[in-house]
């Protein structure tokens, strides 16, 4: 895949999007191509291991190694998950946080730590989950008040919102409308599987789904046309059939924007 | 909406609990089974899959069953604090450390060369000065940071499913990565690493001074031992292994 990348022309895409944790300290001839690929286009930095809702220490570590690692390749835009990956060491991979007063006011106090270190804000995405955790309040009034809380930024994940509404039984256009305006700073769409009709597993493994374009759409008309990420993690296709799902992208972008205009 | 709130804590502990553990029952948590699976899977093979990159031999020398077992414990009982991905397989090695694998005596060994090769491939080293032309006698010559001897009891570089050594045999292997960022090995023989442990040890010194003090730790003339020393320092010379320090 790495080297599909590097042989991208200039303007197939406009950002890539990378795991720091995938990155950091890594030298060699990965270190190599990673550097050329920036050379290609600019570097978004999507985080795995901050876990920013877990009962275990924020690791300063770690947020140092970030900090350099932004100023060395110049991010300025680093998303984590609103979930956690660690419970007494890490797990590397995300859990759902109970919807709960308590764990919004936890998550909002660690952000707050976090983007004061750091100097920058933290954007924080919404998660597919596949067990239930509504308690005080439902998803979406959670992520509303963990913004409200800390001051955050979003990342609206269209498809996790979709795995949600089927996993969960919500309606996902709502969902969109009532996140928090002026919060959504990034977007993201992938594929996804399923599991069963009423259990869906968000992978990153397949073609995007005719609904999540639906809701990629109505997410532009309700939160305005955001920097938008394909994302896929395994089972590629021919590098075309890729791009040509980024020029999906692009072209409910303009058709959103022609409707904002005409309006 | 669910009747009561829980404890962020409590709530953390016992789905981290279910997912490391699949024998757990779920006691606060209300779900299915099948929804927990889905984290259980999920998560024990993006585990299995960064152990099973790093340590393919090992895997395969283990058998799936019993590897999976390992993986498995891994996950369940070693508490791994690195949040970077590559250097889960530290965790691994460490947790591996730990275990007692008394019928396949040289899986530690083994682990730990797949690491090493791994390391050699992916580490951020930036020395990476430009081949010696020469080596002078009078020059105070190192090994590269790019260049890793390590000394095993087993003959780890040969191990496969194929091949299980049924007894230990004294190994010496040196793994570097070239200019090119080519990573390879090669054996060396008692001698020369001895000859390397001697070059980087202690302040540096004039190479000659150095064969010197080989000849006196290990009581050999120095006359005889020049030449054999030079053809191997010029061997690792053309690999791009050597440099000069303090220039």
């Amino acid at each position: 895949m790495l080297d599909d990348l590097a042989n991208l022309n200039e303007g197939d895409v406009d950002f890539f999007e990378l795991a720091p944790e995938n990155w950091i300290n890594v030298g060699g001839r990965f270190g190599r191509a990673f550097r050329q690929l920036n050379e290609k286009a600019p570097f978004i930095c999507h985080g795995l291991s901050l876990s920013i809702g877990s009962h275990d220490p924020l690791d300063m570590a770690f947020l140092k190694q970030l900090k350099q690692f932004f100023k060395e390749y110049d991010i300025t835009l680093y998303c984590e998950h609103l979930s956690y990956c660690s419970h007494n060491g890490h797990m590397y991979d995300l859990m759902p946080l109970p919807f709960t007063e308590e764990a919004a006011c936890h998550v909002a106090e660690r952000v707050k730590r976090v983007q004061d270190f750091l100097d920058m804000p933290l954007v924080l995405e919404n998660v597919s989950a596949y067990i239930e955790a509504k308690y005080e309040m439902d998803e979406l009034a959670f992520v509303n008040r963990v913004a409200e809380l800390s001051g955050c930024q979003l990342l609206l994940d269209v498809n996790n919102v979709f795995v949600n509404s089927v996993n969960h039984g919500f309606d996902p256009f709502d969902y969109i409308s009532g996140v928090s305006k002026d919060r959504v700073r990034y977007i993201h769409v992938a594929g996804h599987y399923e599991e069963a009709p009423d259990l869906l597993v968000d992978t990153h493994g397949a073609d995007v789904k005719e609904e999540v374009w639906q809701l990629l759409a109505h997410a532009y008309r309700i939160h305005g046309v955001q920097p938008t990420l394909l994302e896929r993690d395994f089972n590629f296709p021919d590098i075309n059939e890729l791009l040509a799902e980024v020029g999906q992208i692009r072209d409910i972008q303009r058709e959103v924007s022609h409707e904002a205009k005409r309006a | 909406m669910k009747p009561s709130a829980p404890d962020l804590h409590r709530f953390q502990s016992e789905l981290s609990g279910l997912i490391r553990e699949p024998n757990n029952s779920p006691e606060e948590i209300e779900t299915e089974e099948r929804r927990l699976k889905v984290y259980r899977e999920l998560f024990f093979n993006n585990v299995e899959g960064f152990a099973s990159g790093a340590f393919p031999v090992l895997k395969d020398v283990l058998g799936e069953d019993r590897w999976t077992r390992l993986v498995r414990q891994f996950f369940r009982d070693y508490h791994a604090k690195t949040p970077l991905f590559l250097q889960i397989s530290e965790e691994f090695l460490t947790f591996l450390s730990q275990q007692e694998i008394d019928d396949i005596p040289y899986a530690q060994e083994l682990a730990h060369w797949e690491w090493m090769e791994l390391h050699a491939d992916v580490t951020d080293t930036l020395d990476c000065p430009e081949v010696l032309a020469h080596i002078d006698l009078e020059d105070c010559i190192g090994l590269r940071d790019c260049a890793w001897p390590v000394a095993y009891q087993w003959p780890v570089h040969q191990i496969s499913s194929a091949y299980l050594p049924n007894e230990p045999v004294a190994t010496f292997l040196m793994v570097y990565r070239q200019m090119d960022w080519h990573v390879g090995f090669i054996e060396l023989n008692p001698m020369s690493y001895l000859l390397l442990e001697t070059l980087s040890t202690g302040e540096p010194l004039a190479l000659k001074g150095r064969i010197a003090q080989f000849c006196q730790t290990h009581s050999l003339e120095y006359q005889a031992i020049e030449g054999p020393v030079m053809e191997v320092l010029n061997q690792w010379r053309q690999l791009g292994l050597l440099k000069v320090i303090g220039e």
